[in-house]
């Protein structure tokens, strides 16, 4: 048995890779207008911050004197770096065939900045030949292109299934889905988006089942045993769910909701709806900010929209309404989206500087551990919370602050007093990885410092990432909603789980106490999911580790929160 | 071959340095006075544990070289500080006329196509987690050898050669069994055709049906290659299969080097007499007596002084008036002497001292018991009578380090003093024993005198 590319063994055999295709082209398909919406948004922000840099650039570079001369120092160390990380990449070497007298560190550097200028001359050359100016009509008619698919209708959007609407005393309703109540018409639209989600879901297990039946050269791999214990763990499962669930109100916020988030969140003095008066006997048009402040949820009967109620402007709330007369549950699939979004940016970092601090401190061990261990334990000996209050203090009149209404900036602080949990949980089993024959093998022919880490230590910690990362994340969504609880981190109106909870908190022995058991039942579960998914994929990963083991590392991280 | 001379220092027979190991013209490995010290507690003033202290042996080409010796003597570190895996404190190793431990990160790394490793452990020398065919294609890609194409057809080759076939290239290790990853890991070794190999106890954890194979398949190698060996091994058996010469070594030292046939025939050092007369016989009624070692080896961080060996030594150099004494009374002032050594090391340490200020009882059973079962129920002529009591009068009043200074005084020779050299026994064969010299007998004749033991 000779080894095949998959392209080859497609080719063999390709009607269940065809028929699997055909499946994600269909899915695809049915939200191509979402897609090419995203896809032309956010290339309009790579042009704009690229002309916005190249700007300032031209500028900075054409200044003369002291500017101009740092400017191109910084220019060209710049092109140097990124030719550095091309050389390092490609292993690729001009200098080595030159001459090989000039010992490695330097001829890594010299490499790069040869590939940097290369580059910066290619740049220049395409500038002045005007290929740029070719590139960017192209790209203009490809936008054009793109925009006209984004108008495309797709399935779960609300134009398609619209819940918004006012019902006439006939007890007939106007503007919704076939002539559906609102409620039914919005659930319609939830169940739809579900379903379009599992079916992913599905087809993508499909997929992975007609690879291993079809294309997979080996018979087993050690993924499959992973794949097998994760199916008979039911707590994991549970989590599995929340999650999906969670990601899925992140990720189809705007489908979601009973209404938008620009109409009834950001901008309700800008936005109008229409009603069927009763006192008017007519239908009316009124400003949204309006109609809120009538539908205000303050704690007594007459003031109240309880969950699955309709107001008196026909607008249904499945989990009723905040003090101020929002949608609560638009308000919470939009903070969903924010906390993933501080949630996964922070661990993100924090995974990176741990894994990258993990590799360092187990492959030199002695000073370089040591500086590290006296840093790691630093940040963790000081109270969390008190250290995050007085960060985010700090900052939030930087430019940084200003980032995603401050989400950005709780992020990265997370990320740095957080890192120290994660790096404590990698650091026992990467050093225990170096102790391995192999790592002390390819020493022994040669291997880089980094091709070490990189290919015979990283691999082994991949599995802790996800488990830990998992784990973490569920912490760091706590924490941002406990900061947003305490009136700090994400500013109004950006919706954030832990505000609608403060918001809340007067009347939860009221008539409106959903409006902070809701979220606060939504972060509990949320948290829970993220670990039990963490358990699930740890104990999928490593049977010998039982799930009650009292290891410190791990409840360190498990703690997470604030 | 400055070898001899650069450690013939010690003082009682200078003058018999002989050139000890065979001369090759052109050996292909030169170690040197080689020293690898692991320094774990420096900061808090501890002593280096000396893993390997002072070896010094030639490896011709195309030879294979075994090390034998207890686990925990220094044999793996020694091959690993050849191949520069290890930081050594002092000496030099000489590859082919280059000296290797002066070399720079890239020259060093160009050297390392010609040295290569053979893991003990097939679980762990090979990364779980690649293929074998990146397993091996790996030494290729580090060394940028050729193109893709050819690293692949490399690759293959190797597969071929080590017994494998070429459909493994896409395998996970963990399909395979014990003796089929160390078939990947000799391949491994071999993708950069590396002129020698450091084989650390290649067979040692495999079935003994596999051992043969996979030992033979070396053997072939070598043939094919033009390989040079160097094989760390406890089992005697397998170093007495496949060596050409053998070098054993006790407490980071190289107590005797030989042809295999010569050291395993007619072995001249104690050391090397009391390990081969640790295989075990097929007839029990045939062959000689077990020369039993007492007590275990010394601690590296703190070896005796003078000769390693002289701790445990049957052969030991005795003050001519203690030569009457028994083998029974000897072990009994041996074993009490170093009762008393090591509590005198034990109360510098600095728990001991904590525990001492702090008016806690030591650990140590009081001196009159420990002499009543020594010595209950031997008899001593009543001159070492006499110092024996006086001893343990002086450890009774907490004197610990002048009863030692007196034992020492009666008891210590040669073999405690000075280090011995390593001399010539015969053209091919040198050992380390201050009984080669003239004034002292030969250990073989010393146990022929005795009657004790009889030679194998």
């Amino acid at each position: 048995m000779e080894y095949k590319p998959l392209t080859e063994r497609v080719r063999e055999q390709p009607r269940p890779a065809a028929v699997w295709l055909l499946g994600v082209a269909l899915l695809l398909a049915v939200e191509l207008g979402r897609i090419t919406a995203g896809l032309v948004s956010a290339g309009d922000a790579t042009v704009t911050a690229l002309e916005t840099g190249y700007g300032g650039l031209t500028n900075a570079l054409a200044a003369g004197g002291t500017t101009g001369l740092l400017s191109w120092v910084g220019f060209v160390l710049l092109l140097a770096l990124v030719g550095l990380a091309v050389a390092t990449w490609t292993r690729a070497t001009v200098v080595l065939r030159v001459t090989d007298r000039i010992p490695l560190g330097p001829q890594r550097l010299l490499d790069g900045l040869v590939f940097g200028l290369a580059i910066g001359g290619v740049g220049w050359l395409a500038l002045r030949t005007g290929a740029v100016e070719l590139g960017s009509n192209f790209g203009d008619v490809l936008r054009s292109a793109f925009v006209q698919l984004g108008d495309l209708p797709t399935l779960t959007a609300r134009e398609t299934i619209p819940n918004q609407g006012y019902q006439t005393p006939d007890g007939s309703w106007h503007g919704t889905f076939l002539g559906l109540s609102s409620a039914v018409a919005w659930a319609v639209r939830v169940l739809v988006v579900h379903l379009y989600v599992a079916a992913w879901l599905g087809w993508l297990w499909v997929g992975f089942q007609r690879y291993r039946t079809y294309y997979r050269q080996a018979d087993w791999t050690p993924r499959d045993d992973v794949v097998a214990r994760l199916r008979y763990h039911r707590w994991g499962q549970f989590g599995l769910v929340i999650v999906v669930l969670f990601l899925t109100m992140a990720a189809f916020a705007p489908s979601l909701g009973t209404t938008t988030a620009e109409q009834n969140l950001y901008a309700p003095f800008s936005n109008s709806i229409t009603y069927y008066d009763a006192g008017l006997g007519q239908v009316t048009d009124t400003l949204v900010g309006n109609a809120n402040l009538e539908t205000r949820s303050q704690g007594y009967p007459g003031e109240n929209v309880g969950p699955l109620s309709y107001d008196r402007f026909d607008r249904f709330h499945p989990f009723g309404t905040l003090t101020n007369g929002k949608d609560l549950f638009t308000f919470l699939v939009h903070g969903a989206r924010v906390s993933l979004l501080i949630g996964l940016l922070s661990v993100a970092v924090s995974a990176i500087l741990a894994t990258g601090f993990a590799l360092i401190s187990a492959y030199y061990r002695g000073l370089a551990d040591l500086v590290l261990v006296v840093t790691g334990d630093t940040i963790m000996g000081v109270p969390r919370l008190l250290l995050l209050i007085l960060l985010t203090v700090l900052m939030a009149d930087t430019w940084l602050g200003g980032l995603y209404d401050g989400g950005v900036l709780l992020a990265l602080i997370l990320a740095a007093t957080g890192w120290p949990f994660l790096w404590r949980a990698f650091r026992g089993p990467t050093l225990q990885i170096a102790e391995e024959d192999w790592v002390d093998a390819a020493r022994s022919y040669g291997q880089s410092a980094t091709g070490i880490m990189r290919l015979h230590m990283l691999p082994y910690l991949l599995g802790y990432l996800l488990i830990y990362s998992s784990l973490v994340l569920g912490g760091v969504i706590l924490a941002v909603a406990g900061l947003s609880f305490l009136g700090l981190g994400i500013t109004s109106p950006t919706p954030e789980w832990g505000r609608a909870v403060d918001l809340g908190r007067e009347f939860v022995a009221t008539e409106s106490w959903h409006i902070s058991l809701i979220p606060g039942i939504m972060v509990t579960l949320v948290v829970m999911g993220f670990n039990a998914v963490g358990d699930a994929l740890r104990d999928a990963v490593d049977p010998q580790s039982d799930s009650g083991v009292a290891d410190a590392s791990e409840t360190e991280s498990r703690g997470g929160g604030v | 071959m400055s070898k001899n001379t650069a450690n013939s220092t010690t003082g009682a027979d200078g003058d018999e340095t002989a050139n000890a190991t065979p001369s090759h013209a052109n050996p292909l490995v030169t170690v040197d006075e080689l020293r690898t010290y692991y320094e774990s507690e420096k900061l808090l003033g501890g002593k280096p544990v000396k893993a390997v202290d002072g070896v010094s042996f030639e490896i011709g080409r195309g030879e294979t070289f075994g090390i034998v010796g207890e686990s925990g003597c220094g044999k793996t570190t020694l091959g690993r500080s050849i191949l520069r895996l290890e930081d050594i404190e002092d000496g030099t190793v000489t590859f082919d006329g280059t000296d290797v431990t002066s070399l720079g990160r890239r020259e060093l790394k160009e050297w390392r196509r010609d040295a290569q490793m053979v893991y003990q452990n097939p679980t762990s020398s090979i990364n779980d987690r690649m293929t074998v065919g990146e397993i091996i294609r790996e030494p290729l890609e580090v060394h940028n050898w050729k193109t893709a194409s050819q690293r692949r057809d490399r690759v293959w080759e190797l597969l071929d050669r080590v017994g494998l076939r070429s459909e493994h290239y896409h395998r996970y290790p963990h399909q395979f069994s014990g003796g089929q990853r160390q078939r990947v890991g000799i391949a491994r070794a071999l993708a950069l055709e590396p002129e020698f190999i450091v084989l650390d106890e290649p067979v040692s954890a495999l079935d003994v049906s596999v051992q043969a194979k996979i030992l033979n398949l070396l053997s072939e190698l070598q043939e094919e290659f033009g390989l040079t060996y160097m094989l760390i091994a406890h089992d005697l058996s397998v170093v007495r299969h496949i060596c050409d010469r053998v070098g054993v070594m006790y407490l980071g030292t190289l107590m005797e080097v030989g042809p295999t046939e010569q050291l395993f025939e007619s072995p001249s050092n104690p050391y090397t007499r009391s390990l081969l007369s640790a295989i075990p016989q097929p007839d029990p009624s045939v062959g000689a007596d077990r020369i039993t070692l007492r007590g275990t080896p010394p601690n590296p961080r703190d070896p005796p002084t003078g000769c390693v060996f002289s701790t445990r030594c049957p052969f030991k150099i005795r003050q001519p008036e203690h030569e009457q004494l028994t083998d029974d009374q000897w072990a009994g002032i041996e074993e009490f002497r170093r009762v008393i050594r090591e509590r005198d090391q034990a109360r510098t340490t600095v728990v001991q001292r904590a525990k001492g200020q702090l008016g806690l009882g030591s650990r140590f059973t009081p001196i009159r018991e420990v002499t009543n079962e020594l010595f209950g129920s031997l008899s001593y002529p009543d001159a070492i009578k006499e110092t024996l009591d006086r001893a343990t009068e002086l450890v009774a009043g907490g004197n610990v380090t002048e009863a030692r200074d007196l034992l020492d005084e009666e008891f210590s020779t040669v073999c405690e003093h000075d280090t011995p050299c390593q001399q010539g026994v015969t053209d091919e064969q040198s050992s380390r024993c201050h009984r080669h010299s003239q004034e002292y007998q030969e250990p073989g004749e010393y146990l022929s005198d005795s009657g004790e033991y009889l030679p194998e």
